[in-house]
């Protein structure tokens, strides 16, 4: 018997209208981006805005004083809405500009010109509130690294390989790769904003932006070809060789299991911190429980406590990608529900 | 009525601009090149008067043999007619072969080389000679203009600390709540 929830027909619809709209959406915008060039140079915080533009400050080492050709170099479409909720596209998505970047370009960024912390405030606060209402939505639903991963996904069930299923072990493993990911990443971001070290910005600087793999993706959805073959120096052609290492795991792990790669996302991890408080919510009716494993074996992320909980509570883990797969798959009526701040909005159906 | 007026006017500037920056402008390129010997990339804002360069295409630099250099144009601001206001402007040079560069633009001036796929390099800034008129004065009766000076700005930002305060608060306080 097929479940009566469609979840996942209106995910990928969803994943793909949002796919379209990040990468493509700045053209609807076009004509507000002359105007928003008038202030480039100017201090943040002059604009009139509640949202402050986060520029390089004057004099500091600046992506735009990088050469054409390399990542470094500034995509040159301004996005329309300067803000930075939860993680949004890639500084490497040349012609779309509708948002800005993913959270951790913002911290690596601001890291390194040193913004002062006034300035952050607005964005942060954007941040924690869309965390705060959706915690992960964003990687199951809207994420088009994880659009593209599903879809790597559907190529491995269309070509029957079976998929393999990492040990929690493993999966734990990616998670504290990605606090060390994370870490080093901001930790790099500081120590080259400091004066002493600014020297080093024109090789370190967004140290996991040049690796990640939306550096080769991005570019590709945006129709420019990406700056693949940096090799002018030791430490770039390091980043390079990372990047295609990365770029092929990413590829294999989507293809081998599902969502590997989002255990490993220090995006994903950041936005983790919030979904046991968010608003959207998990819940279990123990009772109405068969313990027939459909809600484990759907979850993409492995995750298991779901199906091994024995009490009516809120089930929301920091892995969750709130894909609802695991509410579409349920057998029982109303055992499992999709609440926000406690409203019941969709409940398990069959 | 007024600002049909006005908007005439400002268009009727445009064409007498266009119509003067119809010939080829040349403007020479001036930099300091670098102590070591080697490869590295001019770069520089210039700005250009209304209606001159209609896009990233219709300037190039020439060096002092009149053969066209590959460059990046990167347009920074328009003018209200489309036309560039300022871009910047990057090309490689090599301070073991000094040469002069010139900037042409206007008339039927087109860039047919373009600056791919590069290397980092290190990066010196140049100026233009004879830099391009880029302030237009004009008479026109606006009527009153307001000007607010906003001289509070830092708690426009700092408030924020309340909200953002408050929702991690919430977010721990629900989090205790729920089973890992």
């Amino acid at each position: 018997m097929k479940p009566r929830r469609r979840i996942t027909l209106s995910r990928r619809i969803i994943q793909l209208a949002c796919l379209i709209l990040l990468v493509y959406g700045g053209y609807l915008f076009k004509g507000r981006l002359a105007g928003q060039e008038a202030n480039v140079g100017e201090p943040p915080g002059t604009g009139g805005s509640l949202f402050p533009d986060l520029k390089a400050p004057k004099g500091a080492m600046s992506t735009t004083q990088f050469a054409p050709g390399s990542i470094l170099w500034p995509s040159g479409a301004t996005p329309v809405l300067e803000n930075y909720p939860p993680t949004l596209v890639c500084r490497f998505n040349p012609k779309g500009g509708l948002f800005k970047a993913c959270i951790v370009h913002f911290f690596s960024e601001n890291f390194t010109w040193q913004t002062h912390l006034k300035y952050l405030l607005p964005h942060l606060t954007l941040f924690v509130l869309l965390c705060f209402l959706l915690g992960r939505f964003w990687c199951g639903w809207v994420c088009p690294i994880g659009s593209l991963g599903d879809l790597l996904s559907w190529l491995r069930r269309r070509m029957n390989v079976p998929v393999r299923r990492f040990p929690a072990g493993f999966r734990n493993a990616l998670v504290f790769s990605s606090y060390g990911l994370l870490g080093a990443t901001l930790g790099i971001s500081t120590f080259i904003g400091l004066p002493n070290y600014s020297r080093f910005q024109c090789y370190w600087f967004l140290p996991y932006c040049q690796i990640c793999p939306a550096r080769l993706v991005c570019p590709v959805f945006g129709l420019i070809k990406p700056g693949w073959k940096d090799f002018t120096n030791g430490v770039s052609a390091t980043f390079t060789l990372l990047a295609w290492l990365v770029l092929g795991l990413f590829v294999a792990a989507f293809y081998w299991g599902r969502r590997v790669w989002c255990h490993l996302c220090p995006v994903g991890l950041v936005n983790s911190w919030f979904n046991r408080g968010a608003g959207l919510e998990l819940h279990k009716k123990a009772v109405k429980c068969n313990k027939c494993g459909y809600c484990a074996d759907a979850c993409p992320m492995g995750l298991t406590a779901m199906y091994e909980a024995d009490t009516d509570r809120k089930y929301n883990q920091n892995g969750c990608i709130m894909c609802l797969r695991c509410l579409e798959v349920c057998p029982k009526d109303g055992c499992l529900s999709c609440r926000f701040f406690g409203r019941r909005v969709l409940e398990s159906r069959y | 009525m007024k600002r049909i007026l006005i908007n005439a006017g400002i268009l009727f500037l445009l064409c007498l601009s266009a119509a003067g920056a119809s010939a080829a402008e040349r403007l020479e390129i001036s930099f300091t090149y670098p102590s070591f010997k080697g490869d590295f990339y001019a770069s520089g804002l210039v700005a250009f008067p209304p209606g001159a360069v209609g896009d990233e295409n219709q300037l190039k630099v020439v060096n002092a043999a009149g053969l066209e250099v590959a460059t990046n144009v990167k347009v920074r601001e328009t003018w209200f007619d489309g036309s560039l206001l300022s871009a910047d402007i990057t090309f490689a040079a090599n301070s073991s072969r000094p040469d002069r560069y010139h900037l042409v633009y206007g008339g039927d001036t087109l860039r047919a080389k373009r600056l791919g796929e590069t290397a980092v390099l290190p990066v010196s800034a140049f100026s233009v000679g004879g830099a391009a008129r880029t302030v237009e004065t004009m008479d026109m009766p606006v009527g009153q203009i307001n000007v607010r000076v906003d001289r509070s700005p830092d708690i426009r930002y700092y408030w924020h600390l309340v909200p953002l305060t408050a929702l991690l608060f919430l977010t721990v306080i629900r989090s205790r709540r729920t089973s890992r």
